[in-house]
C-alpha cells in the first residue's frame, strides 16, 4: 500500500519477500526471465519489446545484488536506513517486529561472508573449485541445487568431492558444470576448464 | 434419458468424489454477501475451449453435491446446450430479455445431470448482443435470484461491452487461452478491455477518467503504456485518487486457465502470463493450471458428451481437477 510513489525495490522486481532465499531468489529469477525473454509467448502484443528488455536489465541487476550476500546485505542496509520502502522505514519505529525479521533476514545471519567471497575468486583459477563452500556461501543445499538445476545429488555430491569415478563422461560433468556456472554466477569462461584441470590432476594422482 | 443413463453420471472413484477433491465445504457456502457465486468464463478469442471447460467445471461442480446453473452468455452463438447433450432448449434467455417470464429459475432446463441445470442461450442475434444498460443491471440481478450454489456464464469471443461487463459482474472471473500467439493475443486484449472498463466505471474523478482515457488511447502523449504506470501517473498528481484507484486494481483478479496444451513446456505459459500480467497491469492473477490437449476431448465434443464422463481416465479430467480445486481455493482466498 505504501508502495505507490515510491520506487520499487529490487525484491518487488523478483516478486519475493525481502527474507526470500537463495534458492526462491533463482527460482523466481528464471521464472521471470523466462516470461520476459525476447521470444515470449507471454509478452506478445501486450509489452513493446523495449519493455521487456529494459525490465531484463532490471531483473539482471536484482539478481545480481541479492545472491551476491555482501552487495545484498549493503542493498538492505541502505533500504532501511534510506526508507525506499515507506514500510521498511516505518518499521524502524516498531522495536520488536523490527527484531524478530531481522533475526531471520538472511544476509544478517551470514558473519563469515567476506572471507568466502574473496577466497573464490581466486580459487576458481589456482586451487581448484571449492564447490561445496561457494554453495554453502549461497545458502543453498545438495538438494536446493539437484532441484533447480535437475543434476541428480549422487553426481553433485562427486563434483565437490572431485570423485571421477562416480561421475559420469567427461561431457556430461561440463554440462553438469555449465550448469552450476549459471547458478552459482560464476565466471563461464575459466570454471568449467579449470575444474575439469583440477578433476584430471586428482584423479591422475590417486591412480598413481 | 437416452444418451446419458444414471450409471453413467456416477464418478468413478478416482474423481468426482468430494472426498478426492478434498473440498473445503464450509468456506465455499460462505462466498461474500451472497449464498450463490457467478463464474464468468471468457477469453477474447474463439474456439479455445471456453464452453467446453464451462460444462465440464459445471458437471465436475453438480458431482460435488452442488446446486449448479450454467448459463450461455454467447448472445448470438449460443451452443453450451449443445456440449451438454441438451438438444432442443425450448425456453431460452431470450424470454428473460423480453419479459415474457420474470423469474429465473423457470428458465432452467434440466440436463442428464441431477444437480445442473442450463439456461439456454438467446438464438436470435443482433437486438440481443447489442443490451442497454439498464437491461444488463435487470439481468444480472435476475441471475442473484437462481437458486444454486454456482452460477457458470459461458461468455462469448470478442471484447463487446456486454462479454466485459458480465466477465465484470462475476464473482469469480476466469479466463482461457491456448499457447497461441492469435489467443493470447486476444486474451490481453481482453484483459485490457475489460480492465479498464472497471476502472472508467469507478472512478469518480473526471480528471482520472480523462487520465484512463488517455492511457487507453495507445498512441498517448503522457507516456503511459500499462495500468501500472497510470496508476503511479494518478498517484503521483492527487494520491487519494492514487489510493482508490490502487483498491480497486487490487479488487480486479481473475484465474487463469491455459486450454490444448501440446507439449509440456507450453503449460509453462500460465506462468509466464501470470507474472508478465502481474508486472503490466499490476493485478493479481491466479494460474489455475492447464487443460493436456486430448484426442478423447475432441471425440467427446462429436459425441456431445462431457469428456468428465466420456473420457474419465483421460489426462485431460486429471487436470481438470486440479484446475477446479485451484480455483475454489482462489475463491476462498476471497
Amino acid at each position: 500500500m505504501s508502495k505507490l510513489n515510491s520506487e520499487e525495490t529490487l525484491y518487488d522486481i523478483l516478486r519475493i519477500s525481502p527474507r526470500a532465499t537463495f534458492s526462491e531468489i533463482t527460482s523466481a529469477y528464471h521464472t521471470a526471465k523466462n516470461a520476459f525473454s525476447k521470444d515470449s509467448l507471454a509478452t506478445y502484443s501486450l509489452m513493446p519489446e523495449e519493455d521487456s528488455a529494459a525490465f531484463l536489465t532490471q531483473l539482471e541487476t536484482a539478481y545480481m545484488t541479492l545472491t551476491n550476500p555482501d552487495k545484498r546485505r549493503a542493498y538492505d542496509n541502505r533500504l532501511a536506513s534510506g526508507g525506499t520502502i515507506q514500510e521498511e522505514a516505518s518499521m524502524t519505529h516498531t522495536q520488536p517486529t523490527l527484531q524478530s525479521s531481522l533475526s531471520t533476514a538472511p544476509p544478517i545471519n551470514i558473519p563469515t561472508q567476506p572471507q568466502i567471497e574473496t577466497n573464490f575468486s581466486d580459487s576458481t583459477l589456482i586451487i581448484g573449485l571449492n564447490l561445496v563452500q561457494i554453495r554453502e556461501s549461497k545458502g543453498l543445499t545438495l538438494s536446493d541445487v539437484s532441484r533447480i538445476t535437475k543434476i541428480p545429488i549422487r553426481y553433485l555430491k562427486a563434483l565437490e568431492e572431485y570423485d571421477s569415478k562416480a561421475l559420469p563422461a567427461k561431457v556430461y560433468i561440463q554440462g553438469f558444470l555449465r550448469n552450476l556456472v549459471q547458478l552459482y554466477r560464476l565466471d563461464p569462461k575459466n570454471t568449467v576448464s579449470s575444474y575439469m584441470e583440477q578433476l584430471e590432476k586428482l584423479s591422475g594422482s590417486s591412480q598413481t | 434419458m437416452g444418451l446419458f443413463k444414471r450409471e453413467l453420471i456416477v464418478p468413478s472413484p478416482s474423481i468426482g468424489s468430494s472426498a478426492t477433491l478434498n473440498l473445503p465445504n464450509r468456506n465455499l457456502t460462505a462466498v461474500p454477501s451472497t449464498s450463490k457465486a457467478i463464474w464468468a468464463i471468457g477469453g477474447g478469442k474463439g474456439g479455445v475451449g471456453k464452453t467446453l471447460l464451462t460444462s465440464n467445471l459445471a458437471v465436475f461442480l453438480s458431482w460435488l453435491n452442488k446446486k449448479v446453473v450454467v448459463i450461455d452468455m454467447d448472445l448470438g452463438g449460443a451452443n453450451l446446450h449443445t456440449s451438454l447433450g441438451v438438444s432442443n432448449p425450448t425456453q431460452t434467455l431470450s424470454d428473460l430479455l423480453y419479459k415474457r417470464v420474470d423469474d429465473p429459475n423457470l428458465l432452467l432446463q434440466p440436463t442428464s445431470f441431477k444437480n445442473l441445470s442450463l439456461i439456454s442461450g438467446a438464438h436470435d442475434p443482433t437486438s440481443i448482443a447489442n443490451m442497454p444498460h439498464v437491461q444488463k443491471t435487470r439481468l444480472s440481478r435476475k441471475f442473484r435470484e437462481i437458486d444454486a450454489d454456482f452460477i457458470l456464464l459461458d461468455l462469448g469471443a470478442g471484447t463487446t461491452h456486454n462479454t466485459l461487463d458480465f466477465f465484470l459482474l462475476a464473482d469469480q472471473k476466469i479466463i482461457v487461452v491456448t499457447p497461441e500467439p492469435t489467443s493470447v493475443e486476444n486474451a490481453y486484449r481482453f484483459i485490457k478491455a475489460a480492465f479498464y472498463r472497471m476502472l472508467r466505471s469507478v472512478t469518480p474523478t473526471p480528471y482520472v477518467r480523462q487520465l484512463i482515457e488517455q492511457a487507453m488511447d495507445e498512441k498517448n502523449t503522457r507516456g503511459i503504456s500499462s495500468p501500472r504506470q497510470l496508476l503511479n501517473e494518478v498517484a503521483r498528481l492527487s494520491p487519494s485518487d492514487g489510493e482508490e484507484l490502487k483498491n480497486k486494481m487490487d479488487s480486479f483478479t481473475f484465474s487463469l486457465i491455459v486450454n490444448q496444451v501440446r507439449a509440456k513446456t507450453e503449460g509453462d505459459i500460465g506462468k509466464s502470463i501470470q507474472i508478465v500480467c502481474e508486472r503490466y497491469f499490476g493485478m493479481n492473477v491466479d494460474y489455475a493450471g492447464f487443460i493436456p490437449y486430448d484426442n478423447s476431448v475432441w471425440q467427446s465434443i462429436r459425441k456431445r458428451v462431457p469428456f468428465l464422463i466420456d473420457a474419465p481416465n483421460s489426462t485431460a479430467v486429471t487436470h481438470l481437477e486440479d484446475v477446479l480445486r485451484n480455483i475454489l481455493k482462489s475463491q476462498v482466498k476471497k
